[in-house]
């Protein structure tokens, strides 16, 4: 429905909007004093890119072939890269890097729960198969890839 | 169970838009109810009251306000007027009421969601005044809740405890409710529209929702950011806002690296945008209003629509006119200086146009239009000392102080207020379908209008004396001994429009009940709400009044001639 595109549109606005004034405040308190340090992203963080962009492409071929198999086998990726990340946070305090090191964890710890938080939210409404749902979906693939991109360029 | 779906957890545009008012409703008389507990002691700091003790018995122990107390009951009057009156009734109220029915839609887009947005904004109620409950009672911070001491817990006094997270928590439920909100009113304007109601020819009401709509949806989200970023800082050890070297309380702070100032840019890139969020609804019922008792088109439709928008786009590059002081650069301070005096030219725009609307008209003084002209002359007088704000060699002497206090009181909380009861006055008999008592009305307005007038005017005046803002007792101030006239008279005119405000309740609640019967369209108003049948085609724009040689001085929207 019309209506529901609209508003899924009008959501990743809202959404933009929280993590563009995060980003901000990243980069100004990178550039505050001298505490910042380089915070040593966990590998899977960077295969969890590829895993939620399996999940994207799939549901998008299950839109294309009408696949209720494909469309949950999306969804079954997207749950195994929620899991996924509980791994990138327990690797990263294993690494010494809990919320209050650095401000550079810090954010990394907002940045991805939020997002992990706004990924469950996308695998209710897969399972609502709600039909603007695929749309919200790739932003969140995309906005992994953002997320990791932006502390891969803070090193 | 019936009449909980049919009154309470209502899906229907019309209930949630009058749960919403009765919840502005209690928020505004608490907060003035607080606000004068707040001038009685601003005049007599050493009081002792009974009643204190019992409501307070470690702020006001043996009935004399402390200062924390004092700073607790404006941080809550402050939060309460600006979040749970002003942002409330005019968008969520009125606009949910009457979007759909002026656009011609059955409802709201998703009638689900805006049931979640008012259930969500009442728990940000609740929140907020369990702050008062909590150990060390409510936050001292002010609505702006600048760090440091917002971000360090009891040790910066008692309501930073708990109180603070109280208010942190509750600002992000409420944030959360106000996106879901502007999803429902954009996606309703845009996709919900009757047919022939094309953009351009929906009334001035609708625009101003819309726009409102679209600003809320930029600016909360980064409010719930920086407010996430504050429950870190108090509460997981982080330092965004927490600087090294910190004492407080004679305890050096385990923080180090951050900056109290980004605060203040996460904060007013949200807070300049939501004064517009408070007062666009008001500028488009003031404009219908206006339009419909002058029985004139508006003057300058286009202009009108276009100015709202100049102004919501002007509004998210201005926030550092509210930091003037924090040390910014002077280049930096300039630009944001010029750009808040930019916004002075849609703003006149719109006045002239008003003006122009009521020009020559046929003029009707009904309560709703004495208040809409009332909304005029505050606008002005409360623009006008916006441009002393905006420059910053003025500000500098300006800041903190009482004329501050005067001039947002006037632009934003006097001039929605107007709206509100313009608003109130004019779609009485369509939402509860009885008419107002109108002497009753015009005597409100008379003496609300002085009563106002006689509160705020002075405190610019006490702020050029150098009174500071936030302070709970000036006593030791020697440059103000002058200033207790001023002071009682201030305190006296609060007590005396408060008093008027019971002719306004007691007016509303007896009509409600015992009005005499309202007509279909009782003035005559060309608008959609007015007409009995739903989804109408429509044919024309909202304000054809007055045609020569017509039948009647109107027609409405969906009539074909
Ligand atoms: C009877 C009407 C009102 C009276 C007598 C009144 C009085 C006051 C007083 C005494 C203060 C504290 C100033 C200080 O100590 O610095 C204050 C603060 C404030 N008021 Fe009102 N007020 C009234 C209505 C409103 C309305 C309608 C609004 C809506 C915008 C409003 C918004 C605020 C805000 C935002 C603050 C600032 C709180 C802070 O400093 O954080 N007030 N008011
Ligand atoms: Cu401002």
């Amino acid at each position: 429905m019309k209506r529901q595109t609209t508003a899924v549109i009008l959501l990743l606005i809202a959404v933009g909007m929280v993590f563009s004034a995060l980003t901000s405040a990243m980069f100004v308190r990178r550039g505050l004093g001298g505490d910042w340090i380089a915070l040593p992203i966990p590998a899977l963080a960077l295969w969890n890119v590829l895993v939620l962009a399996a999940s994207s492409a799939v549901l998008e071929l299950s839109r294309r072939r009408n696949s209720r198999t494909l469309w949950w086998a999306a969804t079954a990726l997207g749950m195994l890269f929620v899991g996924l990340q509980l791994q990138v946070w327990r690797d990263l305090s294993q690494a010494g890097f809990t919320v209050s090191t650095n401000p550079s964890s810090s954010f990394f710890y907002l940045l991805s729960s939020l997002h992990a938080a706004h990924v469950i939210g996308g695998i209710a409404a897969l399972a609502a198969a709600a039909s603007a749902a695929p749309l919200y979906w790739h932003a969140m693939s995309a906005l992994w890839a953002y997320i990791v991109l932006l502390f891969r360029c803070l090193q | 169970m019936t009449w909980l779906r049919t009154h309470v957890f209502s899906t229907d545009h019309k209930v949630i838009g009058k749960q919403y008012i009765s919840l502005a409703f209690f928020s505004v008389a608490l907060g003035i109810m607080l606000s004068l507990i707040m001038r009685f002691h601003l005049i007599r700091p050493d009081a002792k009251i009974g009643w204190f003790a019992l409501l307070w018995p470690t702020g006001a122990t043996g009935g004399i306000m402390t200062p924390e107390l004092y700073l607790s009951l404006m941080t809550i009057h402050g939060t309460l007027m600006v979040f749970f009156v002003l942002t409330t009734a005019p968008q969520g109220g009125f606009g949910n009421y009457f979007l759909p029915l002026q656009i011609g839609a059955p409802d709201m887009a998703f009638p689900v969601l805006n049931m979640l947005s008012f259930w969500t904004t009442f728990l940000a109620l609740l929140t907020l005044l369990a702050a008062f409950f909590v150990e060390g009672g409510a936050p001292l911070g002010g609505w702006t809740a600048y760090p440091p001491l917002s971000a360090l817990g009891q040790i910066a006094g008692p309501g930073q405890g708990l109180g603070m997270d109280c208010w942190i928590v509750s600002i992000a439920l409420f944030s959360i409710a106000s996106l879901m909100g502007a999803i429902n009113f954009i996606t309703t304007v845009l996709d919900m529209r009757t047919q022939g109601m094309d953009l351009m020819r929906m009334p001035l009401t609708c625009w101003g929702w819309f726009i409102t709509a679209i600003i809320s949806l930029l600016a909360f989200g980064v409010l719930l950011a920086a407010g996430l970023l504050l429950l870190m800082d108090r509460n997981l050890g982080t330092s965004f806002f927490l600087p090294a070297g910190l004492v407080v309380s004679d305890q050096l702070q385990n923080h180090s690296g951050g900056s109290p100032i980004l605060w203040q840019h996460l904060f007013w890139f949200f807070g300049h945008p939501e004064v517009y969020i408070a007062i666009l609804p008001g500028m488009g019922i003031v404009s219908t209003v206006l339009s419909v008792f002058s029985r004139k088109p508006i003057f300058g439709y286009k202009a009108m629509v276009f100015a709202m928008f100049a102004i919501a786009l002007l509004g998210f590059l201005v926030w550092g006119h509210h930091m003037f002081i924090s040390g910014m650069s002077p280049y930096s301070a300039m630009t944001f200086s010029v750009l808040t005096l930019a916004v002075g030219v849609p703003s006149a725009i719109k006045t002239f146009n008003w003006l122009g609307t009521i020009w020559g008209g046929d003029l009707h003084f009904t309560p709703a239009m004495l208040f809409a002209l009332g909304f005029v002359s505050v606008f002005v007088s409360g623009g006008l000392t916006g441009l002393f704000l905006g420059q910053p060699a003025i500000d500098l002497y300006f800041h903190d102080t009482y004329f501050v206090v005067g001039h947002f009181h006037m632009i934003m909380g006097v001039a929605a207020i107007f709206a509100m009861f313009s608003a109130m006055y004019y779609w009485f008999p369509k939402m509860h379908g009885r008419m107002m008592n109108a002497p009753l009305g015009h005597v409100h307005f008379y003496l609300t209008f002085l009563g106002v007038y006689a509160i705020f005017i002075p405190m610019h005046f006490l702020g050029i004396m150098g009174a500071p803002r936030r302070y709970s007792d000036f006593k030791e101030l020697e440059f103000l001994a002058d200033a207790g006239v001023l002071q009682k008279f201030t305190t006296h005119s609060a007590y005396f429009t408060a008093a008027v405000q019971l002719i306004f309740f007691g007016n509303y609640f007896y009509a409600k009940r015992r009005g005499p019967a309202a007509e279909v369209n009782p003035w005559r108003a060309t608008t959609l709400e007015w007409q009995p049948s739903s989804r109408p085609e429509v044919h024309r724009g909202p304000d054809v009044y007055s045609l020569p040689g017509a039948r009647e001085d109107f027609v409405m929207q969906q009539d074909k001639k």
